[in-house]
């Protein structure tokens, strides 16, 4: 588990990116997504989330506003900018690069281990 | 669950944000964060109470998932307080005059409230004092009036109650305000510059204070020499010096500045941006205990060294009281060796708060 906490916390900046993609949203509502999306085995701790948003805000790569909530009090969300974007698409590219290299110096053809048979997960 | 409770837990959750935050100055940036934090702590609660969870569960919960925000706070606090967002205009800083506000959900403390705390401070710091003093001296009269027993036990519990009378007047004086374990966020800021004079101004003080002190300690046993003939004017003496030095390094410490113990009342005042200022706060925020208002004692910064310097010294003062004890055989005098060691500990105690 602590491997798998480690190589997602390498990613953080583009799991933000990537939650930002699909339009606006504030930390509450993005960190409840990466939850559910990982059926509740990940979530960011706060402190990582804003400390997240403060470094890509000062990169440029998202920017915030205050929303205008009639009631209660309000959001503050996030959204991507158009370098945010070109960033993301660069993040998912090395990822997809980096994940093929990975998967093929962990399992070798001639690794014959079971682990490494998908069909057998 | 009723929305009472609810409501509760929510203001509970604000506290704890705020307590995380008391530390770091406010500028608008960190006003924002804090909001922000706020907010989604909120609706994270909402959640798991939807999910079925008691308030005090879900309060719990909502609080365990914050995290270790220190590291971004400093961060925060070590950059220049600029606007990022120009249409946000919830807080203002009135950076220019040298003197923010306080936080937006509190008024600020008035002049005549301030005045009183003031008041109070001072008061408190002389009557403590006095007191313990009176406490140490209560032994002299027993030791002085030989020849008339019942005065001296008269006078020793007269001295006791008088001290003990000044402590709960003391207590019961303080104002209403200080009563609020958060007051000190209400008093405003004070500008960089300002809030350095300040902290000189008692350095200096307090660099001579605790010196006269230290050396009426290291010196006591003096008068004790030069007075042995007097017989019973020599442990008088020794004990009335040692009233005076605790007295003064009492005092002392309860006269230190509001700005030292609470250094998020330090504001970004013009020279908020030079390095120095920036260097001083950080320093400084290592003095606030973030405890009731008249704990005095920084705990945190005094840390290790000082356990275990003081640990060594009772364990010297124990070796040196049974030494000195059975060499000389005078039980009568020796245990006055406790009574140094506590001075010393103070002395150690005092040094390592001032850091002279």
């Amino acid at each position: 588990m602590s491997i798998t906490a480690d190589l997602i916390r390498g990613h953080t900046d583009t799991i933000i990116l990537a939650s930002l993609m699909g339009g606006d949203s504030y930390g509450y509502r993005i960190n409840r997504n990466l939850y559910n999306l990982t059926d509740g085995r990940y979530e960011l701790k706060e402190a990582t989330l804003y400390t997240v948003f403060k470094r890509l805000e000062e990169s440029g790569f998202i920017r915030s506003y205050w929303g205008d909530e009639s009631t209660g009090a309000r959001r503050r969300y996030y959204a991507i900018t158009p370098t945010g974007r070109d960033e993301y698409q660069r993040q998912v590219a090395e990822w997809r690069e980096a994940s093929e290299m990975i998967e093929k110096l962990i399992c070798p053809q001639n690794a014959q281990v079971r682990a490494c048979q998908p069909e057998q997960l | 669950m009723s929305e009472s409770n609810h409501s509760e837990m929510k203001a509970k959750l604000k506290d704890y944000i705020d307590t995380i935050f008391a530390d770091t100055p406010r500028s608008e940036r960190v006003e924002e964060l804090r909001m922000e934090m706020v907010q989604n702590l909120y609706e994270k609660y909402d959640d798991f109470v939807a999910e079925g969870r008691t308030p005090a569960a879900a309060y719990n919960m909502a609080i365990s998932s914050v995290g270790d925000v220190s590291a971004l706070l400093a961060e925060m606090a070590g950059t220049a307080p600029t606007s990022t967002d120009p249409s946000f205009s919830g807080t203002t800083q009135a950076g220019s005059t040298g003197r923010a506000t306080a936080d937006p959900g509190l008024p600020p403390l008035s002049q005549e409230e301030k005045d009183s705390v003031r008041r109070y401070r001072l008061r408190s710091a002389i009557l403590t004092a006095v007191a313990v003093a009176l406490y140490i001296l209560c032994v002299t009269p027993p030791i002085l009036l030989v020849y008339n027993e019942m005065v001296g036990m008269v006078l020793m519990f007269g001295m006791i109650a008088v001290a003990t009378g000044m402590l709960i007047f003391n207590s019961i004086l303080k104002p209403d305000i200080m009563q609020n374990h958060f007051w000190y966020r209400r008093w405003g800021k004070t500008g960089r510059e300002e809030a350095r004079d300040i902290m000189n101004r008692y350095r200096s003080r307090s660099a001579v204070l605790t010196s006269v002190s230290v050396a009426m300690y290291i010196l006591c046993w003096i008068p004790c020499v030069f007075l042995s003939q007097w017989g019973n004017l020599a442990p008088a003496s020794l004990f009335f010096i040692v009233a005076v030095a605790t007295a003064l390094i009492i005092f002392n410490t309860m006269t230190k500045p509001e700005i030292m113990r609470h250094p998020g009342m330090i504001g970004n005042g013009n020279s908020g941006g030079s390095p120095m200022g920036t260097e001083d706060a950080q320093s400084d925020r290592a003095y606030d205990d973030d405890n009731d208002e008249d704990d005095d004692e920084p705990k945190g910064s005094r840390g290790k060294v000082y356990k275990a310097i003081s640990g060594a010294l009772w364990m010297l003062t124990v070796v040196a009281y049974l030494a000195v004890s059975f060499a000389t055989q005078g039980w009568a005098f020796t245990w006055l060796i406790f009574l140094i060691a506590v001075a010393v500990d103070n002395i150690i105690k005092a040094i390592f708060d001032i850091r002279l």
